[in-house]
């Protein structure tokens, strides 16, 4: 099934074929769960979500229109479940969105992905990701859906736009805007890591 | 001579990256602090949202639990609510039509998000439909796209 196309397995799925759903699944979970991860900020909420995207995908499957492409419409399903979650508050009442003060303090496992051996780049590594995570935190849900849509995901611009029912002006707005504000948390780490301060 | 902002935008949008930018990238980088400061940020912003401990991707297990809730839960009776994609699919168009059409559907916005009753669509239809027999019935109907 690996020389199929994304679209030839939604197909495939369409005439009864499970096991093609399941290649589609392998495929895109990763970066599916990464997009709904950094959306909702905990790994309970988005394991949540992803099964109740990929429930929806696989029940809308005929509705499928063959001649778009899969991803931007995985995608499409997965933004619009999630922001109407995060709208609904469902996750607060459930305890499960972390707050943003507690992302702040909490501290664990978040290391380097690239130098894993060297300590110092481990902390340093550590504490980017962390002060990622709190410049992402504070922008508005749908300017942070937008930004993960094309960062994470992969969408280009009008895929962005398509998703999410915005024109493509707002989305490349949204995401300089969303740059800036991890660029300037960025220079704030750096400074802080330079001037040997504490937080 | 390109500008900075050509540059930078391709460092952010490989969408923008055109042969020249490709072509001229790592000359400009090495003479170019600000660029070459800028991409090192793109790089960091991207590490940072990549997978790290504790958030490893799920296995098959998660989707055997989405195949157990498929076989459990019969589809549910069809909503009156539509969202724009709904809409969008029922009418057989891309989105962006329905988008740039948003003026003349009935609609309604709540919490931001725009909303479509199907019976105030089907009624909408039948207006549609109604006008488009009076034209065709004065001989001023344009032909319509095809697909």
């Amino acid at each position: 099934m690996d020389e199929l196309t994304d679209e030839e397995l939604l197909v495939l799925y369409k005439h009864g074929r499970n096991d093609a759903f399941d290649q589609l699944y392998l495929r895109h979970r990763q970066g599916l769960f990464l997009y709904l991860l950094r959306m909702c900020r905990d790994r309970l909420g988005a394991e949540e979500m992803m099964q109740d995207v990929l429930f929806k995908v696989a029940r809308s499957a005929g509705d499928y229109e063959p001649r778009g492409r899969f991803r931007p419409w995985l995608f499409r399903i997965a933004a619009n479940h999630c922001l109407n979650v995060l709208d609904s508050g469902d996750q607060k009442r459930q305890g499960r969105l972390v707050l943003l003060s507690d992302f702040e303090t909490r501290g664990d496992a978040r290391v380097a992905l690239t130098t894993p051996d060297d300590p110092a780049h481990r902390v340093e590594a550590t504490e980017t990701r962390e002060a990622i995570g709190r410049a992402l935190a504070s922008l508005d849900e749908r300017q942070r859906s937008a930004f993960l849509l094309f960062e994470v995901a992969g969408l280009s611009g009008n895929e962005v736009a398509s998703a999410m029912g915005i024109p493509v002006g707002t989305v490349k707005t949204w995401l300089h805007r969303g740059r800036e504000r991890l660029r300037r948390a960025l220079g704030r780490e750096r400074t802080r890591a330079e001037g040997g301060g504490t937080r | 001579m390109m500008d900075c902002a050509v540059w930078r935008a391709g460092v952010w949008d490989p969408e923008s990256r055109d042969d020249r930018w490709t072509a001229g990238w790592d000359a400009h980088r090495g003479s170019c602090a600000s660029c070459a400061c800028e991409e090192q940020e793109a790089l960091q912003i991207r590490s940072a949202l990549g997978e790290g401990p504790g958030e490893e991707t799920p296995g098959t297990e998660l989707m055997d639990r989405v195949w157990t809730r498929l076989v459990e839960q019969p589809p549910e009776a069809q909503s009156d609510l539509m969202t724009l994609e709904e809409l969008a699919r029922w009418l057989q168009v891309p989105v962006d039509d329905v988008y740039a059409h948003l003026d003349q559907l009935p609609a309604f916005e709540f919490a931001g998000r725009v909303r479509f009753r199907r019976s105030a669509i089907e009624s909408w239809i039948e207006e549609r439909e109604r006008q488009w027999r009076m034209q065709s019935a004065a001989g001023v109907v344009a032909g319509g796209r095809r697909s």
